[in-house]
């Protein structure tokens, strides 16, 4: 099965592992649905595995019990016990990556690995504590289809003005120092690469009405513009998509001033699900079209064998049977690029600054 | 001489002129953001060894690690008392549009003989000497005799004819009167004031340009308190820092290149007349031979990024 990484970057406490356990809440425990009565489909995440420094524990207990710890202590750690110990959920000292299935309509299309890195990675990625595992880590970061790049909104809109700072505070500096040699990298995989900039912990009450007025217009565009405007510019617009989403792992009203969970919270999942499905879309269309390419291939190699002889025949079949096996791949996958495109409108609201690649393929399916 | 390409700039002025605030500033401003100039995104970045061999990891890892070769001239450094450990030198890779197109490299003389031996051998091709604007205004005739003497001690030790820019710091200090039109009355008043140095300029034939800066922020107001300290979270929006550096390249690229032009002609002449048979047991001939083979390679893989430059500069 194909594969999508997105990889999450951002410095120590931005909300990554927050963020993360988001998505196993908003699509594990509850899928997402789109389209109407015809067109109805499922979208959802299957974990599969979780991969720690370099051993997978692949389909066995230890995934399982990681990823029950993602989906209630992280956010517990992060919104609760302020400084105690609970183990896992109090940060990502490690990087992690996790392995899941990603099922349209109950079938599974291609996997999805989701990584987690250590906020030290930006914080001071030069540390003796980074060193035996920076390659490996900057290894799998130029294998990224996707990267979500964690900005904490509470310190934007609170030095809102102060770009330096901004800047500083949030790891926004190196990342956009390193974000053209990245670039360049993938570039030489012939990839496409999706970026989000997430704007987490949008639902703290530290935050005024004014800032999140129109969907975080006014933090957006200070992050396009001033804060990532070197990250930005760094794209290549025929094949990128990026764009800036304001994502919360808890939902707005559940969180006092100090993060502690009000009375009766309820808890809801804001965005985290439409910068996931975002961040594959692209990989989407852009793995359809390799497969077409195969298959053309294949299918020219087919023509030329002359059926003549037992060994022809023979070949001709084993191609007749590449040619039905990536059929059957990407029939999958244009289910779910068919789910994805019916997601088209919600990116629009969503997603601030947002640039599509691809989108008339898309569209064209939308209209089909 | 040492000839490497490198956009090589020389900072020369009195103490706390601001020359190590202008510094941090201008890499402050190219590094951590994009500046745009008709179009075209300048950056700066640390100079970085050659990296045709290293592989995807590697190259992210250099990236990283580069980080910390530019995360010392942090224009916060200035403030908390840090300023000792700023280097005098910063290596840069000036990059357009993501292509290098050359190399800034910072030079801070603090006027000892080792800095002007320095001077010698670099070939520096701009050398930017750091005036406060106070000492414009108060006319401080002293102040220009000092720096004078340093400029004149600079351009005499350097063996090519550097091109000069006055960069006039901490104009965020000055009087809306003066920071009116493009500061027209402030450079009228430079003139008259700075008359020693723009007479040696013009009596040397050194081609000169002038630029008020500020390295913090056009409004004081947000750096400094009204007892004069710095605030607890200062706001640093360097001004004009970027047109200083726009000028400097402008006017160090073409010298540059007709400097390696002139020593590829050179190279390529000796290698022409010690390549003879007759030379061939000559051990000299045979070293200048290898010497003048070795410049040429450094040469003509140094005008490369010069020629990028040029595209959008000439």
């Amino acid at each position: 099965m194909e594969k999508i990484r997105i990889s999450m970057l951002g410095g120590s406490g931005t909300g990554k592992t927050s963020f993360f356990s988001g998505v196993i809440q908003s699509m594990i425990v509850n899928p997402i649905v789109v389209g109407n009565e015809k067109t109805r489909s499922t979208i959802m995440l299957r974990a599969k595995g979780v991969k720690q420094s370099s051993s997978y524990f692949l389909d066995d207990d230890k995934s399982d019990d990681l990823v029950q710890a993602m989906s209630n202590n992280a956010l517990l750690a992060n919104y609760l016990i302020d400084g105690e110990d609970v183990g896992f959920g109090m940060g990502t000292t490690d990087s992690i990556e996790f392995l899941f299935d990603l099922l349209i309509n109950n079938i599974p299309c291609c996997e999805i690995i989701i990584a987690d890195y250590a906020g030290e990675l930006i914080d001071d990625p030069n540390n003796e504590a980074m060193a035996n595992n920076l390659t490996q880590l900057c290894d799998n970061i130029a294998e990224s289809d996707a990267l979500i790049i964690m900005a904490d909104s509470v310190i934007i809109s609170k030095h809102l003005g102060n770009n330096n700072l901004i800047q500083r505070e949030t790891g926004a500096r190196i990342i956009n120092m390193i974000f053209p040699t990245i670039r360049r990298v993938i570039e030489k995989r012939k990839k496409p690469l999706t970026t989000l900039v997430a704007l987490t912990k949008s639902d703290s009450p530290q935050i005024s009405e004014g800032m999140t007025k129109s969907n975080f217009a006014a933090i957006s565009d200070v992050m396009y513009n001033n804060i990532y405007a070197s990250t930005f510019s760094s794209m290549h617009r025929d094949v990128d998509s990026w764009g800036i989403i304001p994502v919360s792992a808890v939902g707005k009203g559940n969180v006092d001033e100090y993060n502690y969970f009000v009375a009766n919270a309820n808890i809801q999942q804001e965005n985290i699900d439409t910068a996931i499905v975002f961040s594959i879309a692209s990989s989407i269309a852009k793995i359809l079209s390799d497969k077409d390419m195969i298959i053309s291939q294949l299918t020219r190699q087919y023509r030329r064998i002359v059926p003549i002889g037992s060994r022809a025949a023979a070949s001709r079949e084993k191609l007749a049977k590449e040619i039905e096996e990536v059929k059957s791949q990407k029939t999958a996958l244009e289910d779910c690029r068919s789910a994805i495109a019916q997601m088209n409108d919600v990116f629009a609201n969503k997603i601030n600054n947002m640039h599509r690649s691809n989108i008339d393929e898309i569209d064209a399916v939308i209209k089909k | 001489m040492i000839f490497d390409g490198t956009n090589l700039i020389c900072v020369i002025g009195e103490k706390n002129s601001g020359r190590r605030s202008l510094i941090c500033s201008i890499i402050n401003k190219f590094a951590f953001n994009p500046v745009f100039m008709d179009g075209n995104k300048w950056t700066l970045s640390p100079m970085k060894k050659s990296m045709e061999m290293l592989d995807d990891a590697e190259l992210i890892q250099n990236s990283l690690a580069s980080f910390d070769a530019i995360k010392i001239f942090d224009i916060e450094n200035i403030v908390f008392d840090e300023r000792e450990n700023i280097p005098d030198f910063a290596d840069l890779a000036l990059l357009i549009n993501d292509e290098l197109c050359g190399r800034i490299h910072f030079s801070n003389i603090r006027g000892n003989t080792e800095d002007y031996e320095n001077l010698k051998k670099y070939a520096y091709s701009i050398l930017l000497v750091v005036v406060e604007c106070s000492a414009v205004v108060n006319n401080d005739s002293e102040y220009f005799e000092r720096l004078l003497l340093k400029l004149s001690k600079a351009v005499d030790v350097s063996p090519v004819k550097p091109r000069i820019v006055f960069a006039l710091t901490k104009a965020d200090m000055l009087s809306e009167e003066m920071r009116s039109r493009d500061f027209e009355k402030f450079y009228e008043l430079f003139e008259q004031n700075a008359k020693p140095l723009l007479s040696y300029c013009l009596k040397n034939a050194l081609m000169f340009e002038r630029k008020a800066v500020s390295a913090f922020n056009q409004d004081n107001t947000k750096i400094f308190g009204s007892n004069g300290e710095f605030l607890e979270e200062p706001c640093f929006e360097p001004w004009e820092v970027e047109k200083l550096l726009f000028d400097m390249v402008y006017l160090a690229v073409p010298v540059i290149r007709e400097r390696l032009k002139n020593i590829i002609y050179e190279c390529n002449d000796t290698i022409r007349r010690r390549r003879g048979v007759f030379n061939r047991e000559n051990i000299r001939a045979q070293l200048d031979l290898r010497q003048a083979r070795k410049n040429l390679c450094i040469a003509i893989k140094n005008i490369y990024p010069l020629d990028n430059a040029a595209k959008y500069i000439e």
